[in-house]
């Protein structure tokens, strides 16, 4: 059994996640994951939802976790960590500690708000020999993996993705696009795959519409949804059809911590680092295009 | 004057037939005769003027199919346009059938009707095509597109008002049910976005979205309503996606499919929910399941606008709509010629304006 530790309780994944990889009674028993338990945890702080720790706190104590005062604390009771803080802006500071000690840490989304983040933690993971991994269970939502499985459509030349991206409360917090939008973008990487050079993105109120210019040639775009009702849904454009599909959210937290427990039992990121990185330059780009009225931006890594 | 030239051109038939002593007889078909409104077909190289003329045609036509006949056309085509060369004789024998008198002049389709369709697949020859037609006083129906150039697309509407001819044109998917249905529909609610999709072959004598992009340009507009102020455009050999940005904040798209097969359709974004439009001539989904044996209306949906459009000479769609909708497409032109820069409408309207 992996022995995990958890830090930073300002998002409901700590209780989620907690549920389903300790088998908290009362969980539905098609969502629990087999292969790691949460043993410690950290409460931690928060500058973007401080408000939620303290419910989150409650629930925690109330499935057994033993928990601790300073993240340090948990170093040397584990022998990997996840590191929730709902504010990617402050993922390197948390998982720094971590990973100097030679940890693999699971950073859950956005997994930084900067490529600069983002190259931080994979050289110190680097140096280290602590393996990272992050993403959104978006990917891992049955009907994305599916597609991407089928191989009767063939090649993917390009596809539309939409979803939910409500804005962070604090600008400068999970700015734009990296707060919900990263969900509906793991999407659209997962689909596309890496390779995009150029984004532009035209950027309202109720609504952020990303354009990708991938460098063979294909084309992709997303929605990001602030106005109106929305779940999550893409339509992929195929050489031999085009599909179009809703994404439901029933298991991907289930999904997600599959691959979470086989990271740490492997040490192989699931999703190649190169990958996530380009995330993070994706919406470092749209974000930047949004704000200067859909203008093309390069995606720089 | 439609009603005279109508006289003239039955009299001939009437003389025939009324001979027989009960001469109020062949009256009642002439006077239900004199209701039918003639009309003309200019342009044969493409199937939608055949299509037309067998829905108008149809002994089992509908109410709001009836009272029109095409009685004469002009084979006009382009000796520059593959599919114009290739598909001429074609639609020339088609139309034989239906007895349609091929004449060999636009004139003599103008002497003849009392209203004419420009059906010439070719968006270039549209202005002389359609002013003629205009200078003669005939309401007119152009097919898509309207023109190659947003120049000509405001000319066009120009010389319509100062002949004080009522006009109009759109694409067949305007009316496609499965399109102008989105725009209420129960489970979409008010419309905040949609991503329109189709297929976009491009020919060299027309700006790449005005060949085929037009028709998924103009269910953009079916489902967005009027309103864009700015585009941007990425265009590759493989696709374009055009970003409209409305007036109100609203964001509409389009994407150009050219490799892969094409399909017809949109993902519609309301107050209510998201949903998938229906396909090309066919009806709205219901929760996401896409009627494809309902009955085909295709070309029919457009035909009960263009039946409607030529009993009342009121348009369906307004010249500032689809004016609006080429400079969409134009300032997408402008847009990719700028490398994806952003383009206002209210610029390339003001530049062909001037022209």
């Amino acid at each position: 059994m992996i022995k995990l530790g958890i830090l930073d309780f300002d998002t409901s994944h700590t209780v989620e996640f907690t549920k389903r990889l300790n088998q908290v009674e009362g969980t539905p028993k098609e969502q629990l994951v087999e292969g790691a338990q949460i043993v410690i945890g950290c409460p931690g702080e928060s500058k973007l939802s401080a408000d939620r720790i303290e419910g989150f706190v409650t629930q925690m104590k109330k499935f057994g976790v033993p928990l601790v005062e300073k993240p340090g604390d948990m170093i040397g009771k584990v022998d990997g960590m996840l590191i929730e803080a709902v504010d990617g802006t402050v993922h390197y500071e948390r998982a720094r500690p971590f990973l100097e000690a030679g940890i693999p840490c699971f950073i859950d989304k956005p997994f930084t708000c900067s490529v600069a983040d983002a190259k931080k933690i994979y050289e110190l993971s680097a140096k280290h020999k602590a393996p990272v991994f992050s993403s959104s269970s978006l990917r891992y939502a049955p009907e994305v993996v599916d597609f991407v499985a089928d191989t009767k459509p063939g090649k993917l030349v390009g596809c539309a993705v939409y979803g939910p991206a409500p804005l962070s409360p604090i600008p400068e917090r999970n700015a734009g696009l990296y707060h919900y939008g990263i969900h509906p973008v793991e999407v659209l990487y997962t689909l596309m795959g890496p390779g995009c050079k150029r984004v532009s993105n035209v950027s309202d109120k109720g609504v952020d519409v990303v354009t990708g210019h991938w460098k063979d040639g294909r084309v992709a775009s997303l929605r990001g949804i602030r106005e109106g009702q929305s779940g999550y849904g893409f339509t992929a454009f195929s050489e031999k059809g085009i599909k179009t599909s809703p994404v439901g959210t029933a298991v991907i937290y289930r999904e997600l911590l599959k691959k979470v427990v086989e990271f740490f039992k492997t040490g192989k990121p699931p999703v190649d680092p190169a990958i996530t990185l380009e995330i993070m330059a994706f919406i470092e780009a749209a974000n930047k295009s949004g704000t200067n009225h859909g203008a093309g931006e390069t995606v720089q890594q | 004057m439609f009603r005279i030239a109508s006289i003239l051109v039955l009299f001939p038939a009437l003389l025939l037939f009324s001979t027989p002593p009960q001469a109020a007889e062949p009256l009642k078909p002439a006077n239900a005769e004199a209701k039918t409104i003639k009309v003309g077909v200019i342009g044969l190289d493409n199937y939608q003027a055949v299509a037309f003329t067998e829905l108008f045609h149809s002994p089992k036509a509908a109410e709001n199919l009836s009272g029109l006949k095409v009685v004469v056309a002009f084979p006009a085509g382009s000796p520059d346009i593959e599919e114009s060369v290739r598909e001429l004789p074609k639609w020339i024998d088609a139309m034989k059938k239906y007895n349609v008198e091929i004449v060999k002049s636009p004139e003599e389709v103008l002497k003849q009707v009392d209203a004419v369709m420009v059906m010439s697949v070719d968006g270039r020859a549209h202005l002389e095509q359609v002013k003629a037609v205009l200078k003669a006083g005939k309401p007119v129906f152009v097919g898509r597109p309207l023109a190659a150039s947003l120049a000509d697309v405001v000319e066009i509407f120009r010389f319509a008002k100062e002949c004080k001819t009522p006009i109009f044109s759109c694409s067949q998917h305007r009316f496609s049910p499965g399109f102008i249905g989105m725009r209420n529909h129960p489970e979409v609610g008010d419309v905040l976005g949609a991503d329109v999709y189709g297929g976009c072959p491009r020919e060299p004598h027309h700006p790449d979205l005005f060949w085929h992009g037009v028709h998924s340009v103009e269910t953009l507009y079916t489902i967005m309503g009027p309103g864009c102020v700015s585009v941007t455009r990425a265009s590759t050999d493989l696709a374009d996606v055009v970003t409209g940005v409305w007036k109100d904040g609203r964001v509409g798209t389009y994407r150009a499919i050219r490799k892969g097969p094409p399909k017809y359709s949109a993902t519609v974004f309301g107050t209510k929910g998201v949903s998938t439009a229906g396909v090309y001539g066919h009806g709205v989904p219901v929760k996401g399941v896409v009627p494809t044996n309902d009955k085909y209306m295709g070309y029919e949906g457009v035909a009960i606008e263009i039946v409607k459009f030529f009993k009342t000479g009121t348009p369906p769609v307004s010249a500032e709509e689809t004016t609006e909708l080429f400079a969409f497409m134009e300032a997408a032109e402008e847009s990719k010629r700028l490398d994806g820069a952003v383009v206002k409408l209210e610029t390339v309207l003001a530049k062909a304006q001037k022209k």
